[in-house]
């Protein structure tokens, strides 16, 4: 009789999670995934397979977010020819699907074959520490947060509630686990680091202000493919920074975010 | 008097900085400045607003013929001026711009708030001049303009001596190509044959006491490599080798050697250069044996033009006094000749192309790589020359390929450059011929051609789809823990499980939140359960609010006695009932209480006087009872009154507890 609180709390975070996790299985997003998938296989010239990308594009657009289909949109361009936006797509998987060595050699493939292609700026000190991104879903990452947090204040009224003061530590080690993998959900968030990803499309000038009256930045042009790091927006201009070549102003007509 | 002194010493500190400046040696160079700046701040102040000035200096006054002096022209008290006329020198002296250097100074002071700046210029243009005759006399003056006015210098004297021939120590300046192309490199020999001590044939370098003690010394002007040229090897890895153990060989310019005390004054390093014996004709053309000392030192040219080495003047007592000067010699560094063929890269050397296609099997119109390596061979030019070559002008590729980028940027990596040329097949059943490129051979001076391997490719029409099995890097055993590091064909296939198709999104700010909530419910949950477990552990309170309760259960145990014809059990029930009450709720003992007692814990609860009077009544007429002074009907009216009694004082000896 006195367990029935903790009983209705786990039933009720049970549920909470379950339903979660299985909501939102729309059927419209199937018909429209599974047509992409068909157009990619059909397609014979490059205008086929930015067909099956735009289907792609379309279903991304509301705010869904989904490893798979950045994988697939990343292939499409890919075949279309269109090397910076495959990059980019398959860079935006990439928190989805850590682990997937096939989006991993397609990823590499696409630099390999883009023409741009410069060096993207090292990982930071911390990702090292978190070593687990490079294993685990950021999904299943934010999940693994939430959960230990949330269990944890349970554990403590069972250790209450039981008199087991050795639960106390378990609530502890949860909490610790909870912190930690927030802090990674936190800084590693998508939107915090892919939205600040952008790659070039097509051939452009890099200037050193806003206005082609400006002199180029840097020696060369910059090809499909040269991803760089976003510090600023204005204007129909994006200001980003270029691993290992310096800083420069780019028309957003030859950037893909 | 002052200026002229401030004038001298600026003079000697100049010639120690211009000298070591020359040589490399940045060890002299540091303090040198310093002074020179100092110096130069001090005859600033003494000099301000005085007018532009032109004097010169010279590192030495006593040259031989074909040796060379510094010459440094210092202009003074002008902000900006241009470089000085030096062609009155050019009849005497082989001229050559070492470089210049402004050591303007500025300097602002506020004394009591008062600020006040004084600034100083000098201009100072160092010239390497290379005497062409012997004789005594005067460096001419040299002008400089300044603001329209020609001013003059004062002229140096200096004595040029000539040189004495000589067979005994000869010297040259040997190099290993008198032509090279940009990035080849080259090397700069100084030779330096001594003749052996006539009575014993012996090497005088090695045995002449005062050769120990006193090293011959050697001037060379390739220390610091002329701008355009770049030495493969820093000063000090190129002599550290030839260091020489007991002090036997040559000092090289003035670079230094380590002291072994504290005390003692950093000595010239000793090189020992010996490297054969040779056998060459005297100036009396009789062949005479000679022992070789050799300095090599091997360069890489950075752009095209020509460069002096020379001349190397060699002092030293050897039998006798000596000097030998080498004349200076020339290195033309040349471009790559024209015409040059279509398919040129660049490259000038020795070098290797492979090819590689990725992937090898694919559909008309698909993406792949085609990289071209470029390895080093030996003696090559840099790897920075070549360039990508024009894939659209052999006709081969641009038949059966559409080249996406026609210019890819190369990367140097291990030693060799990769160009990825982005391709796409036209048609089914094409395949990468073997490529021939041209680079220039500076050996025979003429174009070689080098040819890559032919691949052979896979190439479906556009309409076939690929098969699961032409996916290669086959996964064998499952997608997730199959590290792929390397494939040879195109992308891997697209995902097609619709159920990887939820919403990936994790909001983790509202996961927080909830969990926010959860602990926020677990606190309060706790805080309810803790108090409630106190409360239920209170003994005192859960007999007083039992206390009510247990009386009427022993009133109805009493009825239940009485029934069963015990009535003097009956009255004992009842009497602990009330008694039981009293006791329960005002925490006392029940056994031993007395009417008096029980009408004091009554006033204290408050109870009305009425009833008080009528428990104190019946509790007497229970113990009367006891005793046998009443009937059956009197105990169960007693038993009804003592019913009515607990209800009704209940509530106030219950209040009266809990305060």
């Amino acid at each position: 009789m006195i367990g029935r609180p903790a009983l209705i709390w786990f039933t009720f975070i049970t549920c909470v999670l379950v339903s979660s996790v299985n909501s939102d299985q729309g059927g419209d997003r199937q018909r429209d995934f599974v047509r992409s998938l068909e157009l990619f296989d059909k397609a014979t010239t490059q205008d086929g397979f930015r067909e099956s990308a735009r289907l792609l594009e379309a279903l991304l657009a509301d705010g869904y977010c989904n490893g798979a289909v950045y994988y697939n949109l990343g292939n499409a361009y890919f075949r279309a020819g269109e090397f910076g936006r495959a990059i980019l797509n398959y860079r935006k998987a990439k928190p989805y699907r850590p682990s997937d060595p096939l989006l991993e050699a397609n990823l590499q493939q696409a630099l390999t074959s883009a023409p741009g292609k410069i060096a993207m700026p090292p990982k930071p000190w911390w990702s090292h520490v978190m070593f687990w991104t490079e294993y685990l879903a950021y999904s299943t990452r934010v999940w693994i947060a939430i959960v230990g947090l949330g269990v944890a204040p349970l554990i403590v009224f069972s250790s209450v509630l039981f008199r087991r003061r050795n639960l106390i530590w378990v609530a502890i080690g949860l909490t610790v686990f909870g912190i930690v993998f927030s802090i990674d959900g936190y800084v590693n968030s998508p939107e915090r680091t892919t939205a600040r990803l952008a790659v070039i499309i097509g051939e452009t000038v890099a200037r050193k202000g806003i206005g082609k009256e400006y002199e180029s930045a840097f020696n060369a042009p910059l090809k499909d493919g040269a991803e760089f790091v976003i510090l600023n927006e204005t204007n129909g201009w994006t200001f980003g920074h270029f691993a290992e070549i310096g800083d420069g102003w780019v028309k957003n007509d030859f950037v893909a975010k | 008097m002052n200026k002229e002194k401030n004038r001298n010493l600026l003079h000697r500190f100049s010639l120690i900085g211009n000298t070591s400046s020359r040589l490399g040696e940045p060890c002299y160079t540091v303090p040198a400045w310093i002074a020179v700046a100092f110096l130069s701040f001090a005859l600033g102040s003494s000099l301000k607003a005085e007018p532009p000035e032109v004097v010169c200096s010279v590192s030495e006054n006593e040259v031989f013929v074909g040796e060379s002096i510094t010459f440094q022209v210092d202009v003074q008290n002008a902000e900006s001026p241009p470089s000085p006329d030096v062609d009155a020198l050019r009849e005497r002296f082989d001229i050559e711009l070492v470089g210049d250097q402004s050591r303007n100074q500025s300097q602002t002071m506020i004394i009591n708030g008062r600020v006040s700046q004084s600034n100083s210029f000098s201009h100072v243009y160092q010239y390497q001049l290379t005497a062409k005759a012997a004789g005594t006399f005067k460096i001419p003056a040299v002008t400089v303009t300044i603001d329209g006015k020609a001013l003059s210098s004062n002229s140096v004297p200096v004595r040029i001596l000539e040189v004495p021939k000589q067979d005994s120590v000869i010297v040259e300046i040997v190099p290993s190509r008198a032509r090279v192309y940009p990035t080849q490199q080259f090397s700069i020999k100084l030779r330096i044959l001594v003749e052996p001590i006539a009575e014993t044939g012996t090497d005088p370098m090695r045995t002449l006491k005062q050769m120990r003690q006193n090293p011959p010394s050697i001037q060379i002007t390739w220390l610091k490599p002329p701008e355009g040229v770049s030495a493969t090897e820093e000063v000090s890895e190129w002599l550290q080798p030839l260091l020489s153990q007991n002090n036997v060989g040559f000092s090289i310019n003035e670079v230094s050697g380590r002291s072994g005390s504290i005390f003692e004054r950093q000595r010239l390093a000793v090189f020992d250069l010996r490297k054969g014996q040779e056998t060459r004709k005297g100036l009396d053309g009789i062949p005479k044996d000679y022992f070789v000392y050799e300095l090599d030192r091997t360069f890489a040219s950075e752009k095209t033009g020509s460069y002096t080495f020379g001349p190397a003047v060699i002092k030293g007592t050897f039998a006798t006094r000596i000097i030998a000067i080498a004349p200076p010699i020339k290195v033309e560094v040349s471009e790559v000749p024209t015409p040059r063929p279509a398919n040129f890269t660049g490259g000038i050397g020795n070098y290797r192309v492979m090819a590689i296609a990725n992937p090898s099997k694919l559909r008309v119109g698909d993406p792949m790589t085609l990289n071209l390596q470029f390895a080093q061979g030996k003696g090559s030019g840099s790897l920075e020359l070549i360039s990508a070559p024009d894939l659209s002008a052999l006709p081969e590729i641009a038949e059966q390929f559409e080249i996406i980028d026609k210019n890819p940027v190369g990367r140097v990596e291990n030693g060799s450059k990769k160009f990825a040329f982005a391709l796409r097949p036209k048609r089914a059943g094409v395949s990468i011929p073997a490529l021939t490129l041209s680079t220039f051979d500076p050996a025979t001076e003429s174009f070689v051609d080098i040819t890559t391997e032919p691949i052979g490719l896979t190439i479906s029409e556009a309409s076939a789809t690929l098969a699961s099995g032409d996916l290669v890097g086959s996964l064998g055993g499952g997608n997730s823990t199959t590290e792929i590091k390397t494939r040879a064909e195109g992308i891997f296939h697209n995902v097609t499980e619709l159920s990887q198709l939820r919403d990936e999104r994790a909001d983790l700010m509202s996961g927080l939140s909830w969990v926010g909530g959860l602990w926020l419910l677990s606190g309060l949950a706790i805080v309810t359960l803790v108090s409630f477990r106190k409360k239920s552990s209170d003994v005192d309170r859960l007999r007083r609010v039992l206390a009510r309760r247990t009386a009427h259960s022993k009133l109805a145990t009493a009825s239940s006695s009485f029934s069963k014809g015990k009535q003097k059990e009956a009255l004992r029930e009842v009497r602990a009932a009330i008694l039981g009450l009293v006791a329960d709720t005002g925490d006392r003992i029940a056994d031993g209480l007395t009417i008096r007692d029980l009408s004091m814990a009554m006033s204290a609860c408050e109870v009305p006087q009425e009833d008080c009077v009528r428990l104190e009544a019946l509790l007497e007429r229970i113990e009367s009872a006891e005793y046998g002074a009443s009937d059956a009907s009197d105990t169960t009216s007693m038993i009804k009154e003592a019913s009515d009694l607990v209800s009704r004082v209940s509530p106030f000896l219950e209040r009266g507890g809990e305060r």
